[in-house]
């Protein structure tokens, strides 16, 4: 048959990719601290298409919410999870029963002497992460940072664990941490439209192309003259 | 068939829920006490259809893999107890609560904690909610004389009859949690303690970080118009956004199918 089909056939599958790609950002583009995913083709390497996350700054918004917190710049929080350490930027946090600083999901946020307890009262946190009760100073949030950041991967529940070596996980020095604001998506809706617009038309346009190397084969086939 | 148009499902379900919390809070712009909520979101799981750092075929690493997200989920709706601005009543038994803090009353035998101080004497002279729950501890207001009702900062009510004597009836005590946002909302302005909220701490008005009382003055709702109008908005465009994504999945799919004449 022809060969080009194949090569058709990989082209809408890469659209679909995409198309789920771009489905997935938009789905999000109301989650706090949500990182855009983008399909990239990269031609220098025998596997043409990967997808990337872009860690571009998402909005931060003022809340009022004394657990809010938001990452200005670089930098991830680090959480205790059942299932090991994982790195967040979603900063709504939330109290414990047993007084612990804890994310949505129930997890632990790290602080630089381990798990944060609180007993409730006036919370205030510095722009360095220094957490303060009532006025008293107690442990500072921990903020990561990594030597190679696109070894983040996603795990879904707004973490990420780092694929990289241990010693490049890195204690950030310059943090901007901002108390009672909240980091939300960092989708842009129009730019993902444009990209959906392209990546449907593109698909539509492989079919096409699929569509007229029919046409040919059939002529090929069934016309008496070419006999 | 397509991942995306189940990513772009996810969201619309999970804008549909914010429409929901935001429509709730307006509906309770002038809910006396009324806390509002906020929902919260996540990314669902990520499927790898190839993970990042393996090697091709000529050495080189490949420094991200593919993963395709799956959506969005809620992950949970918070009750944001940030104080609602007073209003002055003159009412001598609307009592507003500054700072941290809950009425404690009795509901169907139950003991329920709310912030809404609009309350009433019943017919015993019993201090209640409007829905005749009795606050604790439980405080008669002799009915036999016209009297005059005075609560102070610290939640000591004394009456005052007709001749200029006071009498001091009890003190209204108030109670936290360690996590007031785990609180579990029954309607009617009430809370019942959960295992999320821990156990209810009793306290004093003014003492150990409690919250004093304001009397003649009720707590509003928290709810900000403005700000509820503008989440509003974005919840009702992302929805929108996502059933276009399902949109694109649907006319993909068509052309596929047209593909085959």
């Amino acid at each position: 048959m022809i060969s080009g089909n194949y090569g058709l056939i990989d082209g809408s599958l890469i659209q679909q990719l995409r198309f789920d790609t771009l489905s997935n950002n938009l789905a999000n583009v109301n989650t706090n601290g949500f990182k855009k995913d983008i399909l990239a083709f990269d031609e220098a390497l025998s596997m043409k298409i990967l997808t990337a996350v872009d860690f571009s700054p998402g909005p931060v918004v003022s809340t009022g919410n004394k657990f809010d917190v938001a990452l200005n710049g670089p930098g991830f929080f680090k959480i205790q999870t059942p299932s090991g350490i994982k790195y967040s930027r979603d900063g709504a946090f939330s109290l414990s029963r047993d007084g612990m600083l804890v994310n949505h999901n129930g997890d632990q946020v790290l602080g630089q002497n381990g798990p944060i307890t609180l007993s409730g009262g006036d919370l205030s946190i510095g722009r360095d992460g220094q957490i303060s009760e009532n006025g008293s100073p107690g442990d500072k949030l921990l903020v990561v940072d990594f030597k190679e950041p696109q070894l983040l991967k996603k795990e879904g529940m707004n973490y990420y664990v780092y694929g990289g070596k241990e010693q490049d996980i890195l204690t950030a020095e310059k943090v901007d941490v901002q108390h009672k604001y909240i980091e939300k998506s960092n989708v842009n809706v129009t730019e993902e439209m444009i990209r959906m617009v392209d990546s449907f038309r593109a698909f539509e346009s492989i079919q096409k192309a699929i569509q007229n190397t029919d046409e040919i084969t059939s002529k090929l086939v069934n016309d008496p003259e070419l006999l | 068939m397509l991942r995306g148009m189940w990513s772009a499902a996810s969201g619309m379900s999970s804008n549909q829920m914010m429409i929901d919390v935001i429509s709730n809070n307006l509906a309770n712009v002038n809910t006396v006490g009324f806390k509002k909520s906020r929902p919260d979101f996540q990314d669902l799981m990520y499927q790898t259809l190839s993970p990042g750092g393996s090697r091709t075929s000529s050495g080189d690493q490949i420094p991200t893999g593919i993963q395709i997200g799956m959506g969005a989920m809620p992950v949970g709706v918070q009750k944001m107890f940030m104080q609602g601005d007073f209003k002055g009543t003159q009412n001598e038994l609307d009592l507003a609560i500054e700072g941290r803090g809950f009425f404690k009353v009795i509901s169907n035998e139950e003991e329920v904690y709310t912030r809404a101080g609009n309350f009433k004497l019943d017919s015993e002279g019993n201090i209640c909610t409007p829905n005749g729950d009795k606050l604790q501890p439980a405080m008669s207001v002799p009915t036999a004389d016209a009297v005059t009702i005075k609560i102070d900062k610290a939640g000591t009510v004394s009456v005052i009859n007709p001749s200029g004597q006071a009498t001091v009836l009890g003190v209204i005590e108030l109670y936290s949690f360690a996590n007031p946002a785990g609180l579990y909302s029954m309607g009617h302005n009430l809370f019942r303690a959960s295992d999320a909220s821990g156990e209810a701490i009793a306290g004093t008005p003014g003492s150990n970080g409690m919250g004093t009382i304001a009397q003649g003055f009720i707590e509003m709702s928290n709810v900000d118009v403005v700000e509820e109008m503008v989440a509003m908005i974005m919840a009702q465009r992302a929805y929108e956004i996502s059933s276009k994504s399902i949109q694109t999945a649907d006319n993909m799919l068509q052309i596929a199918n047209n593909i085959k004449r």
